[in-house]
Parts: C-alpha cells; sequence; structure tokens
C-alpha cells in the first residue's frame, strides 16, 4: 500500500508493517435521545508480530475498539486500516471473508459451538470457506494445533465436557487454524481461576514467539500488564499516554 | 454444506423437548391426513365403483337426441342391435366390453288370486306398480355392469336373454307380493305376475314373467328399477334386435373422453355417446366435492404443522443468538446461517412427514384388510370400505411437508442471518 504512510502519519512504527492503523477513530452510540461516546477519537498503531495488550477499566471502551478492529462492528468516524486496506465499506459477507482469513477470536465466555466437538469446532472457521482445503490436510493440521494448546487426549470431546481452560485452549486452537494475521482476546481469562489464567495468558506468549502471530488483548487486570511487552491503555474513550 | 449439515442435524437433540413437539405435530398430522386421505380414497372408489361398474357404466352410446327425451317415449329413438355396429364400437381403443339395452317403462301386477285351496294368497285386490326396467342380454351386462350383479339380495338374475323372468327393486318386490322368490318360482303360470309395457305404437303388450331375484341398492337409485331378459322383452314390445343404448366399459376410466372422441368420429351424428359423468354429473360434482373438503382438511392441517415448525425455529434461533455471532465472527456468511436454520426446518419436517406416513401407512393398511362397513344414505346394502392409499399422495404430503417446513424456516433463518454481529455477540 502506497499511501499508507500518509494516513499513519507519525504514528507508523519504524521497520515493520502496521497491521492495525487507527487514527481518530470514534464511535457513538446511540440510545434513544441520549448517545454515548464510547471512543472519542483513538489514536494507535499495532506492528506485525507484537503482542499488545489494552488496559482499561470497565467501561473504557475496551470491546467497542475491539469489535471494531475485529470488523465486527464500523465506526462512526475515523480511519481503520487493516493490514494497510480500509474495510469500512465492504458489504456483511465480505467483512466476513476478512475476519475468517485475517482475524482469529478469543471470547471471555469461549463462545464455542456447543453441538460440535472439539476438532470441529477447530476445524469451523476453515469448513465454512468456500474452496476448503483437502479434508486429510487439514485434519493433519486441526491434530498439530491441538497438539501445540495440549488437547490432544480431548479431541472428540465435547465443550460441555471441557473445563473453562480447555475450553479456551479450544478457542484459541480455533483461532489459530486458520492462520490469520491478528488475534484479537477480549478479556480471555476473566472466566478462569488466576492459574489457569496464567496457563492460557503463557500459551498466548508462546503461540505470538512461536508463529510471530499479531496479538491484541484487552484486559482490565492490571496483572497481565506485566507479560505484555506492549501496553495501551485506554481510558473513558481515550488511549492516555505512556 | 457437510459441517452446516452435521450441526443442523445435531441441533435436532439440542433441545430434546421442543424438537420432539415439533415433531410430534407433524406426526400426528400427517399421521391423520394419510388416514383421512386413505378413507377418502375409498368412499371415492366405492362410489365411483358403484356408478361406472354398477348404474351408468362408463360410457353409453344412444340414438341421437335419446337423453333429451327419455321421459317421453324412449323407444322411439331405438336402434338395430346389428353385429357390425357391435364391432365398429369394439374396435376402438380402449373399449373393452359392451352391453346392449332395451330400457322400457310399463308396470308389474300381481295377478289375481285364483281360487287354489287354502293355501291361496288371499289378495283383496290386485296390486300393480310402476317399473323403469331395463332389458339386458344377461351374459354381456354383468361384464360392463358387475357390481350390480353383487347387490342382488335374494334369488338370481335370468341365466338367458330370452329367459321368461325378471329382476325387481326390493321396495317394489314387497309391496307387490313377490318378496319370497323361492315361493314365486314354484308357482304355476297363472300365478305370475304379468308385465304390461305400451308398445312403440302405444299399445299395450303384456305377459305374464316370473320374479326371480330381488335387487336392494348400494347407491341412491330409482326404487321402481327393474331388470328384465332383452329378447324376451324385444319380443313382447314387437322391436326384434331394437334396443335403445350400448353399455360400455373401458380398460380404463381415465380414458373416457379420448373414447368418446374417438366414438363420436366412427359412429358419425346418428349417434351420441355420453360418458358417465355427463350421464350422472352430480356423481362427478360429490366426488370433486369430496376433494374440495379434503384440501380444506389437509390446508388446516398443513398450517398448523408449519406455524409449529414456525414457532419452533424462531425459539430455536433465539437461544442461539450468541452463537450466531460467534460463527459470524468466524467468518460464517449470510447465506450459511440462513441454510442452518432452513436444513433444521427441513429436518423437522421431512423426518416428521416420514414417520407420520409410515404410521398412517401401517394403519391405513389394517383398516383396509378389516374393512369399513358403512350405510351410504338412502342405499339398502351395507358396503365395505376398504381404506387405500396412492403413491402420488404420499410423495406429495412428504414433499408438500418436507418443502414447507423448509419454506417457512426462510423466515426464523433470515431473522437470523440478519443479526448484526456485535449485537449477536453480546446476547446473554
Ligand atoms: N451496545 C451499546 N449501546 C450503548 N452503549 C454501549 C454499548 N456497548 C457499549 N456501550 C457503552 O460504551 C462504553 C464502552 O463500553 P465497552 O463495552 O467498550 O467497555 P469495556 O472497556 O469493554 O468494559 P468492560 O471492561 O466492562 O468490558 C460504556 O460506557 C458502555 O456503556
Ligand atoms: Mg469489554
Amino acid at each position: 500500500m502506497a499511501d499508507q504512510s500518509a494516513v499513519s502519519a507519525g504514528k507508523a512504527r519504524v521497520g515493520s508493517q502496521n497491521i492495525i492503523q487507527i487514527a481518530d477513530l470514534k464511535k457513538i452510540y446511540q440510545l434513544g435521545k441520549t448517545s454515548v461516546e464510547a471512543l472519542r477519537g483513538v489514536n494507535f498503531s499495532v506492528a506485525e508480530g507484537e503482542f499488545t495488550v489494552v488496559l482499561g477499566p470497565s467501561g473504557s471502551g475496551k470491546t467497542t475498539l475491539l469489535n471494531i478492529i475485529g470488523c465486527l462492528d464500523r465506526a462512526t468516524s475515523g480511519q481503520y486500516l487493516l493490514d494497510g486496506e480500509d474495510v469500512s465499506n465492504r458489504d456483511f459477507n465480505d467483512l466476513a471473508e476478512v475476519r475468517n482469513f485475517k482475524i482469529g477470536f478469543i471470547f471471555q465466555n469461549f463462545n464455542l459451538i456447543p453441538v460440535l466437538n472439539v476438532i470441529e469446532n477447530i476445524e469451523f472457521p476453515c469448513l465454512v470457506r468456500d474452496k476448503r482445503e483437502e479434508r486429510a490436510k487439514l485434519r493433519e493440521r486441526v491434530r498439530a494445533v491441538c497438539a501445540e494448546v495440549g488437547l490432544e487426549r480431548f479431541m472428540t470431546h465435547k465443550p460441555d465436557e471441557l473445563s473453562g481452560g480447555q475450553r479456551q485452549r479450544v478457542a484459541i486452537a480455533r483461532a489459530l487454524i486458520t492462520e490469520p494475521r491478528l488475534v484479537l482476546a477480549d478479556e480471555p481469562t476473566a472466566n478462569l481461576d488466576s492459574k489457569t489464567s496464567d496457563q492460557i495468558l503463557e500459551l498466548m506468549q508462546r503461540l505470538n514467539r512461536e508463529h510471530s502471530t499479531t496479538f491484541l488483548f484487552a484486559t482490565h487486570d492490571p496483572r497481565v500488564m506485566e507479560l505484555a511487552r506492549r501496553t495501551v491503555r485506554i481510558k473513558d474513550g481515550l488511549v492516555v499516554p505512556d | 454444506m457437510s459441517p452446516l449439515v452435521l450441526m443442523s442435524f445435531r441441533n435436532l437433540s439440542r433441545n430434546r423437548r421442543r424438537t420432539l413437539l415439533a415433531l410430534g405435530a407433524v406426526v400426528v398430522g400427517l399421521c391423520a391426513l394419510t388416514m383421512i386421505r386413505g378413507f377418502v380414497n375409498s368412499v371415492r372408489q366405492a362410489q365411483l365403483g358403484a356408478t361406472v361398474y354398477g348404474t351408468t357404466g362408463m360410457m353409453q352410446i344412444h340414438r341421437t337426441g335419446y337423453l333429451k327425451n327419455v321421459l317421453s317415449n324412449p323407444l322411439d329413438l331405438a336402434f338395430a342391435d346389428t353385429a357390425e355396429l357391435r364391432e365398429k364400437i369394439l374396435s376402438v381403443k380402449h373399449v373393452k366390453a359392451l352391453s346392449p339395452r332395451l330400457q322400457f317403462s310399463g308396470s308389474l301386477s300381481a295377478a289375481e288370486p285364483v281360487v287354489a285351496g287354502a293355501e291361496a294368497q288371499t289378495n283383496s285386490e290386485p296390486k300393480t306398480t310402476f317399473i323403469a326396467a331395463n332389458a339386458v342380454d344377461p351374459e354381456l351386462d354383468r361384464i360392463v355392469l358387475p357390481q350390480f350383479y353383487t347387490w342382488l339380495t335374494a334369488g338370481k338374475v335370468f341365466d338367458t336373454a330370452d329367459a321368461p323372468s325378471m329382476v325387481v327393486h326390493g321396495d317394489i318386490a314387497g309391496p307387490l307380493g313377490v318378496g319370497n322368490v323361492e315361493l314365486n318360482m314354484s308357482q304355476p303360470k297363472e300365478l305370475w305376475p304379468v308385465l304390461l309395457t305400451p308398445d312403440k305404437d302405444g299399445s299395450l303388450a303384456g305377459e305374464a314373467i316370473q320374479v326371480t331375484g330381488v335387487i336392494g341398492s348400494a347407491v341412491p337409485t330409482d326404487k321402481r328399477l327393474a331388470l328384465a331378459p332383452l329378447r324376451t322383452v324385444q319380443r313382447i314390445l314387437k322391436m326384434d334386435g331394437q334396443i335403445t343404448e350400448y353399455v360400455l366399459t373401458l380398460d380404463d376410466v381415465a380414458r373416457a373422453s379420448d373414447v368418446q372422441s374417438d366414438l363420436v368420429k366412427i359412429l358419425g351424428p346418428d349417434f351420441e355417446v355420453s360418458r358417465w359423468d355427463e350421464i350422472v354429473p352430480f356423481i362427478q360434482e360429490l366426488l370433486s366435492n369430496i376433494d374440495f373438503i379434503f384440501d380444506i382438511i389437509t390446508s388446516v392441517f398443513l398450517l398448523v404443522i408449519m406455524l409449529g415448525i414456525v414457532n419452533s425455529m424462531f425459539m430455536n434461533v433465539l437461544e442461539r443468538v450468541r452463537e450466531i455471532g460467534t460463527m459470524m465472527a468466524l467468518g460464517i456468511r449470510r447465506g450459511y446461517i440462513l441454510a442452518l436454520f432452513v436444513l433444521e426446518g427441513a429436518f423437522i419436517g421431512s423426518l416428521g412427514a416420514f414417520i407420520g406416513l409410515g404410521i398412517g401407512i401401517g394403519i391405513v393398511a389394517i383398516a383396509s384388510k378389516i374393512g369399513i362397513p358403512i350405510n351410504a344414505p338412502g342405499s339398502t346394502l351395507k358396503f365395505m370400505l376398504h381404506p387405500f392409499l396412492t403413491v402420488s399422495f404420499l410423495l406429495r404430503a412428504f414433499l408438500l411437508t418436507s418443502m414447507g417446513a423448509a419454506l417457512v424456516s426462510l423466515w426464523p433463518a433470515w431473522r437470523a442471518s440478519r443479526m448484526k454481529p456485535v449485537e449477536a455477540l453480546s446476547a446473554v
């Protein structure tokens, strides 16, 4: 993208391609007559391979920001480039494709599909594609990812037969199976005990190192901060300078 | 989309009670429909059979103008029953057999009681009754109207066309004192009733005749009905070789229209060819009414079934909002969400239809074996109904239900596919 530096003037980090570039991003929720300004002009960018923690108190706008970055929601104004591309005018199915190929999601409440077992949950994003890869090859990759996140022994279990930590591992495996450019995790440890949280955090960091997948991790837990190489603080819909 | 099919199928067992309820509605509805259809089919068949195999035949050939003048002087429009004419008619495709008939009216009078000892029937006055009779050749007529001959309630039908005997309706036989056919047959000729009939010229001709059989009716018929031997009647009326009509049976009643136009071509303008449904239009109307009522019942049943499915599918969608949001986040397209719920509805519809039709078939088969006795209004005979089903009904019922279920599921499915990912994901 030739004109990308113009958009991200001043914020681009030297020497690496930016996966996320956000400039003056605003999001206003209209609630009847009153409106809530959840994001009030956010500027920041994330470079490829980074593990970034978005830290902020409850209600500060983390989820709002991640939803826009994840192409699940649109900003009211401002600019957002994903992997150098402006996706703000794409229709639903185009955005679905962008999400499917470029973004992996890890949710606070896991959001596994209850009728599918571990393998099926993990391979699901690859199966809803138009051009599906060979079944055997896909199964091989699923097995490899399962091994990576430590789920080998639970491959045929249904989600309700797994612990919270195991479920989040399935979600992580599902996010990684598409080899996305970016993994978004909105408070992925909030529903886990501290020991399991640490394991999940550790796992994500290891995957970040080994695959150089970009992670964006939202939390209100300052404890997580210590683990992060980079922290973006957010408060009342604005990024707080370091 | 194999994962979608898999998911739709597994989702059925997710809320078992709801699925079973929706499924139950389809099963019960289709089972009931199948039973009703089986019964209606048998009523239809019985009515149609009694008409085309027992009353009018499938087709009749008269001299032109006969049917309009039948009440005034039918004998004027008699015609010669020749071998060539018969061959001509039988050469037409789908015509299986014909029976020549001479329709006439007259009266039947009980004989004056003669003094014949103590056992003489002491009728104080002679009894007379009017009859509307068909003179037939029994051998040919039995082939064309086999069912008519099963309605005999006593005695037997004359064996030959020149027998000196006849068959009358039960309602005539009793009052006339000829209800006991065994007694009739043992009586000397002097005690036989007399058949009086005006011939072509209007002069009365008469002859003593034996009543050897009594006929009942399974459908509303003229109570003055009587059957007489063709050549005997031709002799009495001095109309040798003359008949008023041919009654035809075809190898397929559905071909009646084709056969009719072929016959019209062959026979020319001197003859008129009438289908059974032109001779007794009210029977055809009755059958159409039966079909119409069944169609209404079917529509109501299907409507209720479809409402049940829509309701169940809407609850399914509402229960899975977050899952829909998740799938959207994972990059599923709108069309796939649509397909997911449509498939689920179609599964319920086709599975329910399959089971419901299966049970229905079983019940109809049993009912058919046992038979359902009914008394048709205006009939003196019991009818045995044997319910049956056609493949085309079963196929249509199955397709209509499964495709209907898929179609109505489009509504909740469409609502699901139109959800906004963020809103769906934040649902509790
Ligand atoms: N759908 C919505 N409609 C109206 N207001 C909303 C909506 N979603 C979020 N908000 C408001 O926007 C602001 C930011 O919310 P957001 O969920 O992004 O915060 P958060 O940082 O994720 O908080 P938490 O840590 O509790 O998850 C809040 O004031 C919230 O009330
Ligand atoms: Mg949040």
